[in-house]
């Protein structure tokens, strides 16, 4: 009898009211990518604002270090100290299978984002989702703005050749997002009626410095030759614009040169003229979408889920960026 | 003829039973491995990636199962509450916990655990009573010694300092900062300001809004990654940034010319010795746990290739 | 039922067939049991222990080879840069660079970077990033140093960090530098510079990591000649000092498996080295591992044990009692019949059992005729001595000597009856001889003597009494009453009834013969015819009617209970011939000792003196 009383007594002492707490883990498949980066800073703020006075949230954020395995095992570690929903972002999105796993058997609904693992696999379970966006239509677009831009501008063709001799630096050989942009941007530019002659092709993994170190290389190999240069990414189209800083080329020497992402830095450059274009990723909106999405699975809601592209997808829809509007894309 | 039977039959008994306890050990093999919950700020955080990984190996050495808790900031012992009210419920069977800034947390601590083992990690309670001791044990750096170094490193005469260190009321930016101001006098050097950072202030208006300086000292390794990153614009481009850093980052901004000076606390030996002390604990319930300062070393740029002992400062942090 | 004596049984250290059986049964089955379940063990330890150092034989094995083809595969790209890039093209050529960029492309998983050094460390070309670190300084790195120096081998260098490049993030990179001194083309000139290619410590790290992490308690680590750590899963604590392994003695060794001191205890390490670096990649089985199949093993052979002992135990016990049940079952019925029932001996079990039970129910049914004996023989005794009891004072002769003696008075023939009187005295003193049964013969020829006295005047001269009596045999044993009732006989059967001129005679002869002594009563009265001769000795129903009435038989009874049933009365007899009675009665000399004797245990002494001969 006594006993009881004392153990009630110790217990209400160490639980008062508990809030209610949302606990929503985060896993990028890298600490490096400034864009990644940037869209979980703008999750974890969307989240924080959605906090109430009787529910907490709280957004655990870690990466996968490059490693597949290691992001499995991190994810495991989450799992095991307790999570309502995993936003990931896979290292290889041929591979989401032990993830998918985990989370099934610990019935935790998972948001899959910015890098698409297979249909089949997200099919998986019902509780799997994906925000992100359409590789293809960036391609499109980085092909539109390009082909807009040099339609408007004749001095693009420097040699006055009526073809535009242009470089073409990619992502990774083999990436999927790397083939949809590369052949998008290509053919459209094709479709819209500029004529182009391929110079080269360079692989530089997304990355500036090696974007850079590619570009020193063709430019003293065609010289003032490249009219325009078209990247997969806007990392490594700064890249390209380093390697021009560098050289002894003057800026209106310099090819046009247009990236995807929309990143702050290449914003600048657009605004500055040393980039013309870019195709500006919503990491707002698809922060946002995950944002209320892991709300509402939290609270059993279905209010945005039943917008989702076959209950799973969510595609936000890239825009166009050039010097007319890179304004409003900076106030973010 | 009957004493024979009883002896026989309990000698039966007894194989019986021993036969029975080993084939209970055989499935038993598994001693339940005991739960450790660490309780971090932003626990996915790199600078925590040396100390996570010095924990992982001790608790591998001693079949610990460690659980690192989804966390993000931890403005306060209200926060840090929550969670480890959250992990009671997981079976936890001990806490190693960075201690909130703020001087109920040491209240809260010892409310909150009282009967499960606590070991401080990285840095001690806030207590504004600075002669009052603890009574917990903590694994972690000397904070004060930290804010010597880094004052000896500055030089003799070294004036117009400004001095940025983490919340104001938590132990490590109280001990740094009197660490680097005793041993500053000591060597007649001058502090123009000194500025706690809070949460969500941006740091580098506020370094704006002060006195110019000539030297900066960040005793805060978060504030230190973000001031570094800036190092090479406006204000901050000729201005000597020294400071307290954990990640790799940090040595990287050092490699790269950012920052001119950095001490380093071994984060790996931080997480291991904290696992082995709680092991021990958890082995013998009436072991009492020790405290324990850990190595920190002073890095300077030239130093990071030559000097072979700063390999294990990088090798840990991958 | 514990009883006290069994408890003093006990401490005296008597136990029970089952119980021996059963501790010495048990006992060997412990030790045997025991013995062969650490002999399994260690075997199986033994077997387990060699099976884990070829396993980590094969592994290391197998390791190296994979090392080895990794090395192999980046020394053939390092060549191929050499060769086919360096040496075949200009370095200011499109080519040259084109080419430097493909070869860095298809390997870059392995490669973290590769690049051309030209004199004083310049930057000629490198891939995937060309930017240099300010504080680089190249020529003083070893790689450059060691490639400088030695002209004709590529240099393989310890894993270390990065110190070249900046690609824009803030990581540092592990890697593992080949480098080598070679001949550049620029323009014209022949140059000459460094090839550096720095793989990624992963090549060697994910192949360790993976055989440390699939072991049980076995680990490996890669070191060079010298003892230098290249990979040791246990880096961070080896660095901090939190953990101790010495290396050197094992860097030293050839490929092989040996044994190797440590903190106490032995561990086994296996060696293998790997090519063309001469670094060896070690293989460590500490003593103590605790591996789950060891403890398993030893649960297991623990519950083997014990459940044979359990079966061997109730088996014993099974044994023991099918073995000792007839012999228990002897026990009891020995211990039934000794508490005081019938003779119901057990019959049963083994052969030897069967044959004990058999000889005990003999010997105690013999044991019960004998004593069934005694008890008749006793009977008859106190039968022969009642008689004889009745005979000392038997009224029929003692009413008719006191008659003839009051006749004798009236007759005033005084003398006579003073003579009767005295022969009556005589008599009677004998015949109670104190209540004893054992008199001298001297004795015994008195009250014959005195007996045919006291018939002489009542037969008168019917016939006359001679006594031959050896002097010699006067003064031994003989039973009381036995020439008198002979001598009645005699006189009432035999002479009793002739007349004076038939000369009827009565001889008593006494003789000894050795150890035994005659005495005879002859007569030469009617005899008797056959068949009562054969009766007289044995027909007990007959009572005499005349006179003393202890027969005839009576004497002889008494004189084999007490001497034996050698001796006694032997007959002879004649019709119209006579009669002759032979007593034979053994020659005891008449001590008080001897008579005694005789009187408490009869026959006893003589059956010694039997056994004797």
């Amino acid at each position: 009898m006594i006993l009881l009383i004392f153990t009630c007594s110790g217990c209400g002492n160490r639980h008062p009211e508990m809030k209610e707490a949302l606990h929503v883990g985060v896993v990028t498949y890298t600490q490096g990518d400034p864009f990644i980066n940037a869209m979980t800073d703008k999750l974890k703020e969307n989240l924080k604002s959605m906090e109430t006075e009787d529910m907490k949230i709280i957004v655990s954020v870690k990466n996968g270090k490059d490693d597949q395995q290691a992001q499995n095992e991190t994810v495991e570690e989450m799992i095991d100290a307790g999570c309502d929903v995993l936003c990931i972002n896979l290292v290889d999105r041929t591979v989401p299978s032990r993830i998918i796993k985990l989370a099934k058997q610990n019935h935790i609904p998972v948001i899959f984002f910015n890098r698409e693992p297979v249909r089949e696999d997200l099919l998986q379970w019902e509780e799997l989702y994906y925000v992100g966006c359409d590789a293809e239509q960036s391609g499109i677009m980085e092909g539109e703005i390009a082909a807009d831009y040099i339609k408007d501008h004749p001095e693009v063709d420097k040699n006055q050749d009526g073809k535009i001799q242009y470089v073409l630096l990619e992502g990774e050989a083999g990436h999927q997002d790397t083939i949809s942009r590369t052949d998008y941007s290509v053919k459209t530019l094709i479709e819209e009626g500029v004529q182009l002659e391929k110079l080269s092709y360079q692989f530089a993994d997304w990355n500036r410095g090696q974007a850079e170190n590619r570009m020193t290389r063709l430019i003293s190999q065609y010289e003032d030759g490249i009219e325009l240069v078209i990247s997969n990414n806007d990392e490594m189209a700064l890249g390209a614009v380093e390697a021009y800083r560098k050289s002894e080329y003057v800026p209106s020497k310099w090819p046009v040169i247009f990236g995807i992402d929309g990143l702050d830095s290449a914003l600048e450059a657009v605004k500055s003229g040393e980039m013309q274009g870019t195709v500006y990723n919503d990491k707002e909106e698809q922060a946002l979408e995950m944002a209320r999405l892991s709300l509402e699975i939290f609270r059993g809601e279905n209010v945005y889920r039943n917008q989702l592209k076959e209950g799973r997808y969510y595609v936000s829809q890239y825009q166009r960026v050039d010097s007319s509007n890179v304004d409003d894309f900076l106030k973010h | 003829m009957r004493k024979n039977k009883i002896t026989f039959l309990v000698m039966e008994l007894l194989l019986l039973i021993l036969a029975l306890f080993f084939v209970w050990k055989i499935f038993n093999q598994n001693v339940p491995e005991k739960r450790v919950a660490v309780v971090l700020p932003e626990a996915g955080d790199n600078r925590w990636d040396a100390l996570i990984k010095g924990m992982k190996q001790s608790a591998k050495n001693n079949h610990i199962h460690l659980i690192i808790c989804n966390t993000d900031e931890m403005e306060s012992a209200e926060v840090e509450q929550e969670i480890i009210q959250e992990q009671r419920n997981n079976q936890i069977d001990a806490f190693l916990v960075w201690p909130a800034s703020g001087s109920e947390t040491e209240e809260m601590l010892k409310n909150e655990c009282a009967d499960v083992p606590v070991i401080l990690i990285v840095e001690n309670v806030y207590n504004e009573d600075e002669q009052e001791f603890s009574t917990f044990s903590e694994i972690g750096p000397d904070y004060y010694e930290m804010g010597a170094l880094l004052a000896r490193e500055l030089g003799e005469d070294a004036s117009k300092i400004g001095i940025v260190a983490g919340r104001e009321e938590s132990e490590a930016s109280t001990s740094a900062v009197r660490g680097f101001s005793d041993t500053l006098e000591q060597m007649k050097g001058e502090i123009a300001w000194c500025y706690y950072q809070e949460e969500d202030c941006n740091v580098l208006d506020e370094i704006r809004a002060r006195a110019p300086v000539d030297h900066l000292v960040v005793l805060d390794s978060r504030t230190l990654d973000r001031i570094g990153e800036q190092a090479d614009n406006g204000e901050l481009k000729n201005i000597r940034i020294f400071g307290i850093g954990y990640s790799v980052k940090s040595i990287a901004m050092l490699d790269y010319g950012k920052i001119d000076g950095l001490v380093a606390p071994d984060g790996y030996e931080i997480g291991y010795k904290s696992v082995e002390e709680m092991a021990k604990k958890l082995q013998h319930r009436f072991y009492k746990t020790k405290s324990v300062k850990t190595t920190i070393k002073m890095i300077r740029s030239d130093d990071l290739f030559q000097d072979e002992d700063i390999e294990r400062f990088l090798y840990s942090y991958e | 039922m514990k009883t006290k004596e069994d408890k003093k049984r006990f401490h005296k250290g008597e136990f029970s067939i089952q119980s021996i059986i059963m501790s010495v049964l048990s006992a060997v089955t412990i030790v045997t049991i025991v013995i062969m379940g650490f002999l399994l063990y260690h075997r199986f330890r033994q077997t387990m222990d060699k099976t884990a150092v070829s396993d980590t034989e094969a592994t290391v094995e197998s390791t190296v080879e994979r090392i080895n083809l990794a090395f192999l595969d980046i020394r053939h790209i390092f060549n191929a840069a050499n060769y086919n890039v360096i040496q075949e093209f200009d370095i200011s050529s499109q080519e040259f660079g084109k080419q430097f960029s493909l070869l860095y492309e298809i390997n870059s998983d392995k490669i973290q970077s590769i690049a051309l050094y030209g004199k004083d460390g310049k930057l000629i070309a490198s891939e995937p990033v060309a930017m240099e670190k300010n504080n680089a300084d190249v020529t003083s790195q070893s790689w450059y140093c060691n490639a400088e120096s030695d002209i004709e081998n590529i240099q393989f260098s310890l894993p270390h960090t990065q110190n070249l490049f900046r690609d824009g993030s803030f990581r540092f990179y592990r890697v593992i530098s080949l480098s080598r001194s070679v001949d550049i083309n620029d323009g014209e000139r022949p140059g000459s510079g460094v090839l550096l290619v720095d793989i990624k410590c992963s090549v060697i790290e994910d192949v360790l990591r993976q055989i440390n992490d699939s072991s049980d308690g076995v680990y490996y680590y890669v070191c060079n000649r010298d003892g230098e750590m290249i990979y040791h899963p246990r880096q961070s604590e080896l660095s901090r000092g939190l953990f101790a392994e010495d290396s050197s003695p094992a860097a030293g060794y050839e490929d092989g498996v040996y044994e190797m001191p440590s903190g106490g205890s032995t561990e086994q390490v296996i060696v293998g080295s790997i090519a063309y670096t001469g670094w060896k990649l070690i293989g460590v089985i500490p003593q103590n591992r605790q591996t789950t199949s060891n403890d398993d093993l030893k649960y297991y052979i623990f519950i083997t044990i014990i459940v044979l002992l359990m079966m061997l135990l109730g088996g014993n016990r099974i044994i023991s009692k099918k073995i000792s049940k007839p012999i228990r079952a002897l026990d009891e019925s020995v211990k039934a019949y000794e508490a005081g029932g019938k003779p119901d001996i057990y019959i049963g079990g083994s052969t030897e059992i069967r044959h004990l039970g058999h000889s005990v129910q003999k010997s105690y049914e013999q044991i019960e005729e004998l004593m069934d004996e005694i008890i008749r023989q006793q009977n008859e005794r106190r039968k022969s001595e009642l008689a004889v009891l009745q005979n000392q004072i038997n009224p029929h002769f003692l009413y008719n000597t006191l008659e003839s003696i009051t006749w004798m008075v009236e007759a005033r023939k005084n003398d006579e009856a003073v003579l009767m009187i005295t022969e009556l005295a005589k008599l009677l003193r004998v015949s109670l001889s104190k209540g004893k049964t054992i008199i001298p013969i001297a004795d015994e020829l008195q009250h014959s003597r005195s007996y045919m006295n006291i018939q002489r005047a009542r037969y008168k001269d019917s016939f006359k009494t001679e006594f031959q009596i050896d002097d010699e045999i006067k003064d031994y044993c003989i039973v009381k009453l036995v020439i008198q009732p002979i001598l009645e006989n005699a006189i009432y059967y035999g002479v009793g009834h002739m007349d004076e001129d038939d000369d009827g005679k009565i001889i008593v002869r006494g003789e000894k013969k050795g150890e035994d002594i005659y005495i005879s009563i002859e007569d030469n009265g009617m005899g008797m015819p056959e068949d009562v001769l054969q009766n007289l000795l044995t027909d007990t129903n007959k009572v005499s009617k005349h006179g003393s009435g202890v027969g005839v038989i009576n004497v002889h009874s008494r004189i084999r209970l007490m001497f034996g049933e050698k001796y006694g009365l032997s007959v002879e007899s004649e019709p119209d011939e006579g009669t002759r009675v032979v007593i034979h009665i053994p020659a005891i000399p008449y001590t008080r000792e001897n008579a005694e004797q005789l009187e408490k245990q009869p026959c006893r002494q003589w059956r010694k003196e039997d056994e004797k001969k």
